[in-house]
């Protein structure tokens, strides 16, 4: 599995209970090593195959032994409502993130298999525009979570727009958010595969503040048009690099907002 | 500049399938390790990186499969790279042209074109061959051309 930095939110799916289990165990080593919590809700499909993986594991079982990893049912947890309540939920990771620093950790972990919102009882769209509007609950990188969308349940379509509206992926894309003062420098990978989580987080930007560009490494034709299109309604400015300059002008929005640096 | 639609990739440049989005990463890395090998420089990389995201991306959104395969090869003083997909594509009255309403979409294969330095586009009977060409040297030919 490809790192994860803390404060990455990060979209996959899988096709076995095994796969689910794998990459969970990895994420939580990730976390525990980092010192932070580790929260993991299996699914009804997925719970038997991680008992499995945390048994072998010594590491792991210690933590969970010593409360640093624990396990949740998914359902109890995600919808304490009956429901998809979208507020709700921002409250409770936010909460439970705060608690995790209080008690002494870094921040908190959590793996979340996605089986508790099946498309017949959360709306696709609703839980992509939900996910992609976290990255609020991500800004301070304390809070770091992997969702795992099972491809038995989810459409393949709705697998592909919601890994797209995650900031990060397991194969090393991630687009990732630091605030500097009034300055909040991007990083990382902007392309289509996460495309939706980019858009999000590009209307986001505070009005009249300033987003520096010229960390990213690549950043495709449609997140640029994203930001340049956010930009004209949050009077955002922008710092980018002489190659993304360029790009501006290509696609014809390379106006006063973007000031060019020296890379 | 002899063109190169026709002619078969050489045996070494073995196809890479792409069939999400992810992949666009794998594609965009074996691309900037040819271009450092072959001396490439820094500005037409970038350039081409954004190329081949644009063109792989079209393929994953926009074909009737949504999936792919990309080849990339040198030849004397030149790269090239070959997206072949199952899309069909028509060339507009008038050619591909940048949109007149910028920030909106229709930017990728105008894009493309202005990105490389040769541009070719080969509907066939199973779908497009698509190759984007860099020449080694200062000189920069954009032009864009369509074989049926």
């Amino acid at each position: 599995m490809t790192h994860i930095a803390a404060g990455d939110h990060v979209g996959t799916s899988f096709a076995s209970a095994d796969q689910f289990a794998v990459v969970t165990a990895a994420f939580a080593r990730q976390g525990l090593a980092l010192g932070a919590r580790v929260m993991i809700f299996p699914g009804e499909r997925t719970s038997e195959a991680l008992a499995r993986e945390l048994e072998v594991d010594e590491l792991l079982s210690s933590a969970i032994h010593e409360g640093r990893v624990l396990l949740g049912d998914v359902r109890t947890a995600q919808l304490a409502h009956g429901r998809f309540d979208r507020d709700y939920l921002h409250l409770l990771y936010a909460g439970a993130t705060a608690q995790s620093v209080a008690t002494g950790f870094t921040g908190l972990w959590v793996s979340v298999d996605m089986s508790w919102a099946p498309p017949w009882f959360v709306d696709a769209d609703t839980l992509t525009a939900f996910e992609a509007g976290s990255h609020t609950l991500f800004a301070s990188r304390r809070l770091t979570a992997i969702c795992h969308y099972d491809e038995a349940i989810f459409p393949r379509d709705q697998v592909w727009a919601a890994c797209a509206a995650h900031p990060a992926g397991l194969h090393g894309v991630a687009v990732r958010r630091r605030n500097d003062g009034a300055l909040i420098r991007l990083s990382g990978v902007a392309d289509l595969s996460n495309a939706i989580a980019f858009r999000a987080l590009s209307t986001g930007f505070r009005r009249g503040g300033t987003v520096d560009l010229s960390e990213m490494s690549f950043i495709d034709i449609s997140a640029l048009t994203a930001l340049a299109r956010a930009g004209t309604t949050a009077d955002v400015s922008y710092v980018a690099t002489p190659h993304q300059h360029e790009m501006l002008k290509l696609i014809g929005v390379a106006d006063d907002r973007f000031r060019a640096v020296v890379d | 500049m002899g063109d190169e639609a026709g002619t078969e990739p050489p045996r070494e440049a073995q196809p890479i399938p792409f069939r999400r989005a992810a992949d666009l990463a794998v594609l965009r890395a074996a691309v900037a390790a040819k271009a450092i090998a072959i001396g490439l420089d820094q500005a037409k990389t970038a350039a081409l990186l954004v190329a081949i995201t644009e063109l792989a991306s079209n393929t994953l959104q926009h074909t009737s499969q949504g999936t792919g395969s990309f080849r990339i090869w040198t030849v004397p003083g030149r790269l090239i790279c070959q997206v072949d997909d199952h899309g069909s594509i028509s060339l507009p009255p008038g050619g591909w042209q940048m949109p007149s309403t910028p920030g909106t979409r229709g930017y990728g294969i105008p894009l493309i074109a202005a990105l490389t330095d040769h541009f070719e586009c080969v509907p066939h009977a199973g779908g497009t061959t698509w190759r984007l060409h860099m020449i080694l040297s200062d000189t920069r030919e954009r032009r864009i051309e369509v074989v049926n």
